[in-house]
């Protein structure tokens, strides 16, 4: 499903630097990449999403390699292919939960009905359909990540990247963002990659690997 | 390229902005709407002006500025120069070269000014009644169409002339007149007018007037050169009605009454030229002018100005849409970490800089708006505010 090879960054200040020698992630794989805060694990993600590009290594998603892309079609990809979570949320504050949840679609040119049903329909199971017409900046902090998150999962993506997907949030809505995130993995037969500090995550994943054994 | 997503994300930012929005595209509006306006108000009042001037060959008046006698016989200005005396239409008349239309306008009714002359103006004017009749007697008066409608006025109603000054009380007394018609507007200043007989004028002036009749021996104040001065028990009447209309009656020499301006209607282009070379003479106490020189004259300064006012609304302008540019840029460079944001979601660049165009284009479209209600509104009421300036 994923595999990233011999990746080697460099931030132009020159500051960090993250080297990974290999990381597969199988179909139907919940991956947690455990580590503490300012390890680099958010460095990963954009790199194996393609936010960020490497100076050496690929990055492959089945036959396609981000590397081959152009800045413009793997831009595209993202938005088409992949489901993201950032730790910021990445919601628009001036935009309802409904046009929030619906933007990538909306830009990628690829809203439909189906994609209308099934956005409130993952809002009605994270309890957030009353808010549905709110503005996002109404919203409290966990409210908006589990918009955030639900956002990822409404284009049926190739694997969904998350960020710290339930940092805001207590206990019962951890389990149900995550139950939410895993079963959508298991049922079409995806990737999910995890990066976390939070350790009563654990259960929720196939695989655990610890950021630094990741490093070169 | 998909335009339909960042159209609506355009518009989700500029609707939730709306205030910000709105003080852009005004500010934006009447800054380009400036200098349209201008020249339309320029333009109005060219033709506006003109015509009326046009229409109207010579103006009698009292020597000195010869605009101020036009804009006093044209648009009922009040300050206009010095009166004259009736006589000088007769004057006129006696020539055998020209028409004579007296005109007294010094005084006013509920700010409306108030016209004392003869019929022959509302022929000469091609004024006609709309409501009610023509004026049958001193004290009657009928009004423009205009003002009317506005001050809800109707026939049978009456109107009070105003004090020349409220706390005067030896001045000018107000006189209750009676509306007997109503004219047709003829979109000129005659809409916004009270006309009145030119002795109802003098009798508002105070060189006429109407009191009971003095009986009593101690009603006598002073008795002089024939004049009776009468104690305040002799009661003067501030209306005229069929009942006290005969007691009315005037004091002094009539050709000496005053006259704001006479208009003079020669009988052909030679009459004219004679005239004028008449009064072009340092000995006539009067002065006749050609209202279309005059408002030639005043065209010719007002492009002047026309022209140094677009010159600096022009400028004016360019700086403002500097500063709009300005405004958006600094706009678009806060608003950095949400087009981040859009990147990381995948939004390409081209889409992005679609999303800004298009909230651009919202708001020139929305100034455009601005910039179309500011030139209806000129053209609607140009004529009006045209009136306004010059009366």
């Amino acid at each position: 499903m994923l595999s990233a090879r011999d990746l080697h960054f460099r931030y132009a200040s020159g500051e960090f630097a993250l080297a990974i020698p290999e990381l597969i992630v199988k179909p139907g794989e919940a991956l947690g990449i455990m580590g503490p805060s300012g390890a680099g694990k958010t460095t990963l993600l954009k790199l194996l999403t393609g936010i960020l590009t490497p100076q050496r290594g690929t990055v492959q998603f089945g036959e396609t390699s981000l590397s081959t892309l152009t800045e413009t079609t793997r831009r595209e990809f993202r938005l088409r292919r992949l489901g993201l979570v950032f730790q910021d949320f990445a919601l628009l504050d001036y935009l309802s939960v409904e046009d929030n949840l619906l933007l990538p679609m909306r830009l990628s040119g690829g809203l439909t009905e189906d994609i209308q049903t099934k956005a409130q329909q993952v809002l009605e199971r994270l309890e957030m359909m009353p808010h549905w017409k709110r503005l996002t900046s109404d919203l409290s902090q966990g409210e908006r990540q589990r918009v955030a998150v639900a956002r990822s999962l409404l284009h049926e993506p190739l694997a969904v990247f998350a960020d710290e997907p339930t940092s805001s949030l207590d206990g019962a809505r951890k389990d149900e963002v995550m139950a939410l995130l895993t079963e959508d993995v298991k049922a079409r037969n995806t990737a999910l990659i995890v990066v976390t500090h939070d350790g009563e995550m654990q259960r929720w994943f196939d695989r655990v690997v610890d950021f630094k054994d990741l490093r070169a | 390229m998909n335009v339909h997503g960042p159209l609506h994300l355009a518009w989700r930012y500029v609707a939730h902005h709306r205030m910000r929005t709105a003080l852009l595209a005004v500010a934006l509006g009447l800054t380009l709407a400036l200098p349209l306006a201008v020249r339309d108000f320029v333009s109005i009042a060219r033709h506006e002006l003109r015509a009326r001037a046009e229409a109207t060959p010579l103006v009698l008046g009292a020597k000195g500025s010869a605009l101020e006698l036009t804009l006093n016989a044209l648009y009922f200005r009040r300050r206009g120069g010095e009166p004259i005396p009736a006589q000088q239409a007769q004057t006129i008349r006696a020539t055998g070269l020209a028409e004579a239309i007296p005109l007294y306008v010094r005084f006013h009714a509920q700010d409306a000014p108030i016209v004392g002359t003869s019929l022959d103006y509302f022929t000469f004017r091609g004024l006609s009644i709309e409501q009610g009749r023509m004026i049958g007697r001193l004290g009657d008066c009928v009004i423009g169409g205009k003002l009317a409608r506005a001050r809800g006025l109707q026939v049978g109603s009456a109107l009070y002339s105003s004090p020349e000054q409220l706390f005067d009380l030896a001045g000018v007394y107000p006189l209750k007149m009676r509306i007997t018609g109503i004219l047709t507007p003829n979109h000129s200043a005659d809409d916004d007018a009270v006309f009145v007989d030119v002795k109802t004028a003098w009798l508002i002036e105070g060189i006429a007037h109407g009191h009971d009749d003095v009986v009593k021996p101690t009603e006598v104040l002073e008795m002089k050169e024939g004049n009776v001065a009468a104690t305040n028990a002799v009661r003067l009447f501030s209306e005229v009605t069929d009942a006290n209309f005969a007691s009315f009656h005037f004091h002094g020499e009539a050709a000496m009454f005053p006259l704001s301006a006479v208009l003079v209607l020669p009988k052909d282009a030679k009459s004219q030229a004679l005239l004028l070379g008449r009064y072009q003479k340092t000995s006539e106490g009067a002065q006749l002018v050609r209202p279309v020189d005059e408002m030639d004259a005043l065209m010719a300064t007002l492009l002047q100005a026309e022209q140094l006012a677009l010159v600096l609304l022009m400028a004016l302008g360019l700086v403002v849409l500097l500063i709009a540019g300005l405004v958006f840029a600094l706009s678009f460079k806060m608003r950095q970490r949400e087009f981040a944001t859009l990147e990381d979601i995948g939004v390409s660049r081209g889409t992005l800089a679609l999303v800004k165009v298009i909230e651009v284009l919202m708001i020139g479209v929305l100034a455009a708006l601005v910039v179309i209600a500011a030139t209806l509104t000129m053209q609607g009421f140009g004529a009006d505010l045209v009136r306004i300036a010059v009366r």
